[in-house]
């Protein structure tokens, strides 16, 4: 069908594709790469204000000698793989389960599955402390059943930390997977199956020689998305006390009273690391698929699951849902519990509502609300739409350059959160510095363009950019799926009927891309509502601090600030709740691709 | 479920902490268009912002005519604050000023040995008869409470750059059930926490990050020190067995937390049996959870108490109104704030802050404090000297590498010297680091004149020698 296009026109098409790439390229310039070029400078010179700032290898070398550091690497790489291959494990079945097969509490399991991602963070670990404390519920409940002495603390973590760190992870992280394999499935044209079966394949080689190439840019997309986090997450293992781990050497180091290049250097190893394993993955799973796909033509049929056998396919979402929600009930519990009154009991001693009264309507909590709503919606939208255009120029476009706007597109995953944040308040002051002080005689003068570089009066532009650019990785690999699972030729042929680019993304592309887009686009909402690092560093006029902000400094308080914080946590996992709720009730059966309600 | 249902769920939701504030809430005071503002970095938590905040407009309006709006700044903790005005010193260079006008809290470190040396602080005179209210004497045990400098014959006394705001002390806490769990006595000093019992289950603060953590290692190798001056024994070597119980220490840790404030908290949940804690979140802790489980002690005669400062910025956008609110935070008036109870009259209006005041005269009128703790009266603390506390500098940096970095180590050891038949031996050699003072301080000075990359092999070959040390240790333990 290419050739139907006049020359004139693909010219054209191509320029307009050049602009795209210049915009794409110039955003990830200012926004990406030189806030970290900012912060990576130190790991080759060393910071500015200790002497001896030359050019050095030193520290990079240093790290490679440094027996510690060079654990760190090693179990980061550990933890990476083996969260990965644990998410792939969990969501790949269940996800088939869900395409193929309808049984009772489908609908609400496959919405539960999500759960994961409602969790704020510092939140997530009090309620993990709970349950597993050495005075937690586990401990109580082996109380009970005369496991160990009553009232006697009992370590369940112990020496496992590693193993616990892992498991805690894959259980957290494995919606990414199945969101995107479930996409994957759902655009996955069930004729070619079906073709497979009646020439007498087994299911197994259906399943191998079929459903698995055919779904492998979304395993792709979501494997290196948790492959690449869990190599550089920092939550986890601080919440297990597990010290030789890469992000957590670079958190520490970095937060020390005495600046030192090690932690920058630590970054930068950890950034080439992460982009290789991302080209690594790329290499054995993302290669793009030469047989023609269309797209399904027929809805694919389910077969219903009755009495026992419908059981048997709840079961396993049972297990992983019951697990996952475990720091989510530690969390509600310890949200009504009196100060100190769930300790050693299976349940608190005493309840209140108390904690929900001081945190809901303290003076800082609402006006963090709309903050962050409005932080999380507009960066939102900039991902969507950004997005989509990358992920046409890495699919669509043959120009030289659209690899590396792909590897650019994930680097913000292999990047820590607070060292993006610290370039992003670098950049502030550079951009500061730059325009001068006010001219006396004349204050109004560039005072719009003043007060918008200033992050300490007015952080909006640069929080909306911090969390566009940190969010981005997850809409461009759901769009880059979807693109590639749907066939070039609608556009084309929307082109060639005299269709205009804008027309045919509107009218072709966007319509056919939705459902990854949308999965894009509320893992991008609500990581930016929970948004942690960026949140602490860029925000600091109480007056423009997001819910996170607020949450930690409610946190810090004397005695009753992990119970606030956890109120406030519930009222949060409420509304993300009922985000994705109604966002999939309006979207109605685009959304039911992805989450199968 | 209808989606228009969902839908009015989804705005119910969102719009209740908005409605539940209009009906039960408190709105902040001073929202008047005609509010003054003051812009105060602080890494004070939420309870000291608000009440201070609100007391400070009222005082301002009574005196002044006009309320303030104090727009806090948070960017963690002391280092943070540290490396926010170190990034920004371009920004000063360009417009004069880091647009703020005022530093509280974090610890007299940070503003005496950082913020001043290098020259964030703006010297600050305040009228000698409000000085002297505050500070009938400079010092108390041998601890500046403010930035004081002696004046003599050829040079007048400079004006402070810093004033102390409150007090605070370092102390124990421990969890009651635990000790009994565990079998053990409720610890009366810090060298009884490096019984072998407590492996696994004590809470010790990072002291590379947190500032006010390094002091409490500190102050165990000075009184260590402060013995053997007692003994008459040589003071060199008393530094060496103070690294060495920090060693001990460290070998019984659960985990080191990132911030000092951490400690009760893991305490009072009986994730470890005991801690080393800054008196008011220790106190706060015990009280909320109860004495019966949880309780805070000070070590008699081998603590200390130091000064939380407070301090202008130079380039102070604000600067006038930024003396007041030090004027403000010296005065009764905002110094009783600090341990008054929550409601009771000249207290704060909803949260008992805990803390200990500075200023000696408002513990005269003690009735309504929650503490009845007097830092002037009982002599918890022992006399500092800088003289013993020259390593201080490195302390943290020794720290990381013998005992944080190697942990795991560390605690191998010791579990083998521990169960050898020569344990007594072999523990008490793990008890003495293998540098004196002197060795220590020659090593800082070696430390001090590398570049950092210099630094970075220096750190690993110091590690490797205390990783070789461990181990020979070990295998001592082990060989019959």
């Amino acid at each position: 069908m290419k050739q139907w296009i006049g020359k004139d026109r693909s010219s054209r098409s191509s320029a307009w594709e050049y602009a795209r790439l210049g915009l794409v390229l110039a955003l990830f310039a200012v926004f990406l790469l030189w806030p970290i070029l900012r912060v990576l400078r130190v790991g080759f010179f060393g910071l500015p204000e200790q002497p001896g700032s030359g050019f050095t290898l030193a520290y990079v070398q240093g790290i490679f000698l440094d027996p510690v550091l060079r654990a760190g690497l090693f179990n980061s790489a550990r933890i990476a793989v083996c969260v990965t291959l644990l998410c792939v494990a969990i969501s790949v079945p269940l996800a088939m389960l869900s395409v193929r097969f309808d049984f009772f509490g489908k609908g609400a399991v496959s919405a539960l599955l999500l759960v994961p991602l409602i969790l704020p963070p510092f939140v997530g670990a009090i309620g993990m402390r709970q349950i597993l404390g050495r005075m937690g519920v586990l401990t109580a409940i082996a109380g009970h059943l005369g496991l160990v002495k009553a009232g006697s603390p009992v370590d369940w973590i112990g020496n496992l930390r590693l193993l616990a760190v892992i498991f805690i992870e894959a259980l957290s992280l494995y919606p990414i997977v199945y969101l995107n394999v479930s996409a994957a499935l759902a655009n996955l044209d069930p004729a070619m199956e079906q073709a497979a079966a009646n020439l007498g394949a087994s299911k197994w080689t259906i399943f191998r020689k079929i459903t698995l190439p055919l779904m492998r840019p979304g395993l792709f997309a979501g494997s290196t998305i948790v492959l690449i986090w869990s190599f550089t997450e920092l939550g986890t293992p601080l919440m297990f006390d597990y010290y030789r781990v890469t992000p957590v050497q670079v958190f520490q180091r970095l937060s020390q009273v005495q600046g030192s290049p090690v932690p920058y250097a630590l970054v930068l190893v950890m950034l080439v690391t992460s982009v290789l394993l991302y080209i690594l993955g790329k290499r054995v799973l993302g290669r793009r698929q030469d047989a023609a796909l269309t797209r399904a033509s027929t809805q694919s049929s389910t077969t219903r699951l009755r009495g026992g056998k419908g059981l048997l396919a709840l079961s396993p979402f049972v297990v992983v849902i019951a697990l996952a929600l475990l720091p989510h009930i530690g969390v509600i519990l310890t949200s009504v519990s009196g100060v100190g009154s769930w300790y050693g009991s299976v349940l608190p001693q005493v309840f209140t509502a108390e904690h929900f009264r001081t945190g809901l309507t303290h003076e800082l909590t609402v006006p963090s609300i709309k903050n962050s709503v409005m932080f999380a919606s507009a960066s939102m939208a900039i991902d969507v739409a950004l997005g989509l255009m990358i992920a046409q120029l890495i699919v669509r476009s043959k120009l030289p350059g659209r690899g590396l706007i792909d590897s650019l597109a994930m680097l913000p995953l292999a990047v820590p959160g607070l060292v993006l944040a610290f370039g992003y308040l670098a950049l502030s002051v550079q951009l500061q510095a730059m325009l001068g002080p006010p001219d006396p005689n004349n204050p109004q003068h560039l005072r719009w363009l003043r007060d918008l570089v200033n992050v300490q009066e007015n952080p909006v532009v640069l929080l909306v950019v911090a969390y566009a650019i940190r969010r981005l990785p997850y809409v461009v690999r759901s769009a880059v799926a979807g693109l590639e699972q749907t066939p070039e030729d609608l556009e084309l042929a929307a082109r060639n009927i005299g269709a205009s680019a804008w027309t045919t993304l509107r009218r072709i592309t966007a319509p056919l891309v939705a459902a990854n887009l949308i999965a894009g686009g509320l893992l991008a909402f609500a990581f930016a509502m929970l948004e942690v690092s960026d949140s602490l560093v860029l925000a600091q006029k109480q007056a423009w601090w997001p819910i996170t902000k607020a949450i930690y400094e409610l946190f810090q308080r004397l005695v009753d600030g992990p119970y606030i914080a956890s109120a406030l946590g519930v009222w949060a996992m409420v509304l993300l709740t009922l985000t994705i709720l109604t966002a999939s009730a309006f979207l109605g059966k685009r959304m039911g691709a992805i989450f199968r309600v | 479920m209808s989606r228009y249902l969902l839908l009015i769920l989804f705005f119910v939701v969102l719009a209740a902490p908005m409605a539940l504030q209009r009906v039960v809430g408190t709105r902040s005071a001073a929202s008047r268009a005609d509010a003054l503002t003051l812009v105060v970095v602080t890494p004070h938590q939420e309870g000291i912002r608000r009440e201070f905040a609100t007391a400070f407009s009222r005082w301002h309006e009574k005196k002044f005519g006009r309320p303030v709006i104090v727009d806090y700044r948070s960017y963690g903790g002391g280092s943070d604050i540290l490396r926010f005005f170190r990034s920004s010193d371009l920004l000063f260079q360009s417009q004069h000023t880091y647009q703020i006008d005022i530093a509280w809290g974090g610890g007299d470190y940070l503003f005496d040995q950082q913020l001043k040396k290098e020259g964030y602080l703006q010297p600050l005179a305040i009228d000698p008869a409000v000085l002297q209210a505050a500070f009938p004497k400079p010092q108390l045990a041998g601890m500046n409470l403010y930035d004081y400098t002696p004046s003599s014959a050829t040079r007048p006394a400079a004006a402070p750059t810093w004033y102390g705001a409150a007090l605070s002390s370092f102390g124990i806490v421990y969890n009651r059930d635990l000790l009994r769990h565990l079998g053990l006595p409720e610890p009366k000093t810090w060298s009884d926490l490096a019984d072998g019992r407590y492996a696994g289950w004590l809470v010790l603060a990072d002291p590379t990050r947190s500032a006010s953590a390094r002091q409490v290692y500190v102050i165990i190798i000075e009184k260590q020190m402060i013995d053997a001056a007692a003994r008459h024994e040589s003071e060199d070597g008393a530094w060496a067995r103070g690294m060495g119980l920090i060693c001990q220490l460290s070998a019984n840790a659960r985990l080191f937390t990132d911030s000092a404030s951490t400690v009760p908290t893991l305490v009072g949940s009986g994730e470890a049996a005991a801690g080393m804690a800054i008196d008011f979140y220790g106190r706060s802790q015990a009280d909320a959870v109860g004495e019966n489980r949880m309780t805070y002690i000070e070590p008699i005669g081998a603590t200390i108490v130091n000064p939380d400062p407070i301090g202008v910025i130079k380039g102070a956008p604000h600067a006038q109104l930024a003396a007041r609110f030090v004027e403000f935070v010296l005065s009764a008036e905002g110094q009783r704030l600090w341990n008054t109870r929550a409601g009771a009259p000249g207290g704060p209006a909803q949260t008992s802050l805990r803390r200990l005041p500075i200023v000696p005269s408002v513990y005269e009128h003690s009735a309504d404090f929650t503490d009845k703790v007097n830092p002037y009266a009982s002599s918890i603390g022992f006399v500092k000297s800088n003289q013993r506390e020259r390593t201080q500098n490195i302390i943290s940096e020794l720290i990381q590498m013998s005992c944080i970095d190697l942990q795991s180590e560390l605690q191998e050891t010791r579990r083998a010297i521990l169960s050898s038949p020569r344990a007594a031996e072999l523990d008490a050699r793990l008890g003495v680091f293998p540098w004196d003072q002197q060795q220590a301080l020659a090593r800082m000075s070696e430390w001090n004149k590398k570049s950092p990359a210099e630094r970075m092999k220096l750190q690993r070959d110091w590690t490797g020698e205390f990783r070789e040390r461990y181990r020979l240790l070990r295998e001592e333990a082990q060989s019959r």
